[in-house]
């Protein structure tokens, strides 16, 4: 039945007027629209027009800070995005004076969540998306006739912060803190998002691996460079203490915008409790187990609600 | 071999050279400005612009029809086109001329010939100067002939040019002019002022708006000159938007020069940055090199040597003078990077090269051999220079500086302190006269002085002299003038009597000092490894730890940040005070610790001492009161309406504190607004604030880092504006989130919420340092009071208050936040 759209026009009418399987036919549509027209955390691709304006900043048009906001966040998670913008800006100027260390570029891992409407998909994203949306329908189905006695991880509350007595937006660079080596690969490989610069032509994170000591520089390993705010680290980095030091290329001059330290941890325990959660679940467990970044990259996947971009704004850690 | 990158670097363009502050360089470029403008300028702007055909139209029919060639219909025509195209003021000009008497037009254009031709004899000076002081006599009498002549005449302009040109010979012989005699400078900055006056007000007579622009620019820079900076702010603003009005990128940015260079040499870093941030815009650094000399100077005192390596790799000069200074300041960052063969091999070029720049070269060279640690050599090579005669302002005072460096490393702290002494006070005298690009608080004239200063004190046998270089150095631009310096002297003296004594620090870029005075006379003075950059880089470790509930890596940054803090010879000097009150200044980075997580030895410092914390000396106004009888005024809790979450724990809080104490009703929800506030800050009173902290760009970024607190409504209530309210008063409690916080600045300490206090006189303050929870908050404000409703002092009753929250199973992120400020 997942497969219904395949089926010939009288073939499924047919199974519409199933005593049985047409209801079920009827809220797997139902949820199938749901999902492809409606759901909120689930936007368009920005118009090729705004992406020129996010892109080329200047001479690209005008661009509200919030249409911005909504573009810088949607990036990471959009690969045919994130390429047309970081190819409208100039490149910045290369190192000087230490060479970064380059690693492969690595394909990003697909994300939760696709834009229900945007640039035709290949054929493996197309298999992959309509079985998410499909697993997807079928849980919102499973959901809504099945058994009520909920686990832990269908709840769908979000984590709380507490209030805190300031209006300071926290500076949005992430990640900050310790966060998960992949399951897998025992790397780290995220974003970095960093804070919007008006007019800076790129940015540039600086990476110094360090020993755990409050003094100790380290050594820096990695220098990435983009011309937007939102960076995909080159090369994983191995489990240990690193310094992430950023910059906004202004005139071609370095300025810097702010430092943090990361660290990066294995924990096989949390990834395997992880396994069978899905959706705000895996939010829950992360951020109730002090791994905020990795929370926080859960939720910045999942469909928009008021929910989730309260959780977001106000995380201070 | 080349470098890699060298290869892709781009080759600026040939430097502007009208935009540098040398005047003898800019005077062999033509420096009226004409409606013309670098069209690649022009492009960063969207508002309409004219083309650089419509422009050079324009004003060869201004030209055609001023010598009696022209036709009126032809220039009216281009002055309509260059008006819809953002330019009006062409449209006055071209009205001027045309209802002109065309005998009276033709005159004025011959006057214009005859103004061009001195001109000329001034650019050709500039590259064959001959016998320059006679030349420049008979150009000026030319001048002043010119003007005479045309007094009456119905085209000012020739008089205006005439005027301006004087001005710019009258203004550039005072900024060479090093050994004019004070009667003579002050004649010449007269005689510029009224040439300047004169210049706009004839411009101002026909029309012509953009020539004004160079007579407002050298009255910027005669003020600049003299020495008064509020004046030459003014005019650099003006400048800047008087040239935004006629379109002028040239000299937006030269409006944008001379406010980076009167922001440095005040020592605000805030609006360097700004201003730096504004001219990257109009234009980029590799295209001017003045613009990446500054930018490069200033990630330098920013302690960032590899970004400013990068612009400068970036940014190379073309200009044989410029490429001096380039090779004199890669030489620095390569220095301060820690690369000294490479920053040897910089300075031998810059010798070879440039040998007729003997001040750099020597001081370039001197600097590298203390760093090389040959201190006999350096020695050797600055005294035989000395006493620096022929040398700029700036560079005797460096000189000095390293000489006292390098006195002091070779063991000869009474010479070096002669040195040091000598250099502060020739900043001091510096300070009233023109400043260089460089700064007082700048890399090596700041708190590397004072730490210098300070050690080659203690050495000498001076030991309060030792804390008032520490001190001096880190108190504002007051701090080091005489009365000042008193001031502090007798504050250090004070202090030390008090308890245990008194402990001052200071965090240069190379290494930090703490100096202690004890009561009985006796004290220590001890290093402590790492620079500014490296202790700014602790605290940040230990404050994200514990932000992020990482409480056992907190505790081992905080352990090993205090075994560096506290050296054996401190420690042992110390010791013998154990169990009384100890005065701690906190300069630099330590102002955003959590000073009572530090360890003594093996014990909490707070078990060893009773820390009385100051961020920086200052006097204890007023006698200690009964802290349980003191008046109280409570604000806070407003209802925010907005994206923020209203406050209950802090309503319920205030409110409840308000009926122990018996104040009558608390200012909360509607009463928490502007009005409440500036009553109960000027009763007199001890005050407990709780709302929130806020940014806003309605604030001041400079003296505040644009904090504010929240109000009823969402109304922001900016730091300044608390600043000018606050009175001396026992105690001010600001329980918002990172009251104790904000932008550090070398000099000048925390520069946020709680200096609005601590400037109005407030003698002790509880702030927090990272942003709190209401709820804890609410926790730790009623148990701090309960603490002091048992009459114990402000900083007895915060570590209580921590205490309890502590017991109560609150993080370390929440009970460690509250620190007390002040003298009790």
């Amino acid at each position: 039945m997942a497969y219904w759209d395949e089926w010939k026009p009288a073939e499924q009418a047919r199974l519409q007027d199933d005593p049985v399987l047409g209801p079920r036919l009827r809220r797997l549509q139902a949820a199938e629209a749901w999902l492809h027209l409606e759901a909120p955390g689930a936007p368009p691709c920005p118009e090729p027009e705004e992406l020129f304006a996010y892109g080329v900043r200047f001479g690209g048009g005008e661009l509200e800070e919030s249409r911005r906001e909504e573009i810088r966040e949607h990036l990471p998670w959009c690969d045919s995005c994130r390429a047309e913008v970081e190819s409208l800006a100039t490149p910045p100027p290369s190192p000087i004076l230490d060479l970064p260390l380059v690693g492969p570029v690595e394909t990003p891992a697909v994300p939760m969540h696709r834009p229900a409407v945007g640039p035709g998909p290949t054929g493996t994203l197309l298999g992959l998306r309509r079985f998410l949306m499909v697993a997807a329908a079928a849980m919102l189905i499973w959901l809504l006739a099945g058994p009520r006695n909920r686990s832990a991880w269908q709840d769908q509350t979000w984590p709380n912060w507490p209030a805190v007595r300031s209006g300071e937006t926290p500076a949005n660079f992430h990640p900050r803190g310790k966060v998960l080596a992949d399951a897998h690969g025992g790397l780290w490989q995220g974003t970095i998002e960093l804070p919007t610069v008006p007019h800076a032509s790129g940015y540039r994170v600086r990476v110094w691996q360090h020993g755990a000591g409050a003094f100790d520089t380290g050594e820096s390993i990695a220098q990435w460079d983009s011309a937007v705010p939102t960076l995909r680290a080159a090369a994983g980095l191995a489990p240990g203490h690193y310094t992430f030091e950023a910059y906004a290329l202004l005139g071609g001059v370095e300025s810097p915008i702010a430092a943090h330290e990361v660290q990066v941890h294995q924990a096989p325990a949390i990834w395997s409790q992880l396994e069978d959660q899905k959706g705000i679940a895996r939010v829950r467990t992360l951020h109730a187990d002090g791994w905020f970044e990795d929370a926080r990259r859960e939720a910045l996947r999942l469909p928009d609600s008021a929910a989730r971009r309260a959780y977001l704004e106000q995380a201070r850690y | 071999m080349n470098h890699p990158a060298q290869s892709q670097r781009r080759r600026a363009p040939k430097p502007n050279a009208q935009r540098t502050t040398a005047f003898r360089r800019s005077l062999g470029v033509a420096a009226l400005a004409a409606l013309s403008v670098p069209a690649a300028l022009w492009a960063q702007r969207s508002v309409p612009q004219p083309s650089q055909e419509s422009l050079a139209r324009f004003a060869g029919e201004l030209e055609a029809l001023r010598s009696g060639q022209g036709d009126g219909r032809a220039l009216a025509s281009s002055a309509r086109d260059l008006a819809e195209a953002g330019r009006a003021d062409a449209q006055r000009v071209a009205q001027f001329y045309i209802g002109m008497d065309a005998e009276e037009r033709t005159r004025g254009w011959q006057a214009e010939q005859d103004f061009f031709a001195l001109r000329a004899r001034v650019q050709a000076a500039a590259i064959d100067p001959g016998d320059w002081p006679a030349e420049r006599e008979a150009i000026r009498a030319g001048l002043l002939a010119l003007i005479e002549r045309e007094s009456g005449a119905a085209d000012p302009s020739p008089s205006a040019r005439a005027h301006a040109l004087l001005a710019r010979l009258d203004v550039a012989r005072l900024d060479q002019g090093t050994t004019l005699a004070p009667s003579d400078r002050s004649e010449l900055e007269r005689r510029a002022a009224h040439h300047c006056r004169s210049a706009r007000d004839l411009f101002e007579r026909a029309a012509q708006r953009t020539p004004q622009l160079e007579p407002l620019w050298l009255q910027a820079e005669l003020a600049r000159l003299a020495g008064d900076a509020g004046g030459a702010g003014h005019a650099y603003r003006e400048l800047g938007e008087m040239a935004a009005q006629v379109q002028s990128p040239d000299y937006r940015a030269r409006s944008l020069q001379g406010l980076v260079c009167l922001a440095r040499e005040r020592g605000d870093v805030v609006q360097v940055e700004q201003y730096l941030g504004l001219w990257a815009q109009l234009e980029p650094p590799q295209e001017h090199w003045v613009q990446a000399r500054e930018q490069a100077l200033h990630l330098l005192s920013q302690d960032q040597p590899r970004s400013a390596l990068d612009t400068l790799w970036n940014c190379q000069p073309e200009e044989h003078a410029q490429r001096a200074e380039w090779q004199a300041l890669l030489a620095s960052a390569l220095r301060r990077r820690g690369h000294l063969p490479a920053a040897r091999r910089a300075i031998e070029r810059l010798r070879e090269e440039f040998p007729e720049e003997v001040e750099r070269g020597a001081l370039g060279e001197a600097f590298q051999l203390c760093e090389e640690g040959r201190l006999a050599e350096c020695v050797r090579a600055l005294r035989a220079a000395a006493p620096f005669e022929d040398w700029s302002p700036a560079g005797r005072v460096q000189a000095e500086v390293l000489l006292g460096q390098a006195l002091l490393q070779d063991g000869q702290p009474v010479a070096a302190l002669e040195s040091l002494e000598a250099a502060r006070d020739g900043a001091r005298d510096w300070q009233a006269r023109r400043l260089g690009p460089g700064s007082v608080s700048g890399e090596w004239l700041g708190l590397h002085a004072a730490v210098l200063g300070a050690e080659a004190a203690w050495l000498a046998g001076r030991s309060t002299d030792a804390s008032l270089w520490l001190e001096s150095l880190q108190a504002g631009p007051d701090g080091w003038q005489e009365e000042g310096l008193e001031r502090l002297a007798r504050l250090c003296e004070q202090a030390r009597t008090q308890g245990a004594g008194l402990v001052t620090f200071a965090f240069g870029p190379d290494h930090g000092l703490a100096v202690y005075l004890g009561p009985d006379g006796q004290g220590a003075c001890a290093r402590f490894e790492g620079g500014r950059a490296d202790w700014t880089r602790a605290v940040r470790r230990v404050r994200e730890a514990i932000a992020q509930g990482q409480e056992v890596r907190a505790q081992m940054l905080l352990k090993e940040i205090s075994g560096r803090l506290w050296p054996e010879a401190l420690r042992t000097a110390l010791a013998p005070g154990a169990g009384a009150e100890l005065t701690l200044v906190a300069h630099g980075p330590l102002q955003h610790l959590p000073m009572h997580l530090l360890t003594f030895g093996d014990r909490p410092l707070e078990q060893v001492f009773s820390p009385r914390w100051l961020t920086r000396l200052d006097g204890a106004g007023g006698t200690t009161p009964a802290w349980s009888q003191l008046s109280w005024r409570f604000v806070g809790a407003p209802e925010v309406h907005g994206e923020l979450p209203d406050l209950p724990a802090a309503r319920a809080e205030l409110t409840e504190l308000a009926q122990r104490y018996g104040t009558g009703p608390a200012a909360v929800g509607p009463a928490c607004n502007a009005g409440a506030l500036q009553e109960a800050m000027q009763s007199g009173s001890a005050l407990h604030l709780a709302t929130h902290l806020v940014r806003s760009d309605s604030c001041d970024p400079v003296g505040y880092s644009s904090q504010g607190v929240l109000l009823q409504g969402g109304a922001v209530l900016c730091a300044e504006r608390l600043a000018d309210w606050a009175r001396p008063t026992p105690l001010v409690y600001l329980g918002t989130c990172s009251s104790g916080t904000g932008r550090l600045l070398d000099g000048e300490g925390t520069l946020g919420l709680a200096r609005a206090f601590v400037q109005g006189g407030t003698r002790n303050l509880i702030v927090t340092l990272w942003p709190v929870e209401d709820e804890t908050a609410a926790a730790f404000g009623t148990a701090f009071h309960a603490a002091l409703a048992q009459n114990h002092p402000p900083s007895v009753a915060a570590a209580l208050a921590r205490e309890a929250l502590r017991t109560e199973g609150a993080t370390l992120a929440n009970w460690a936040a509250f620190v007390h400020l002040g003298h009790d």
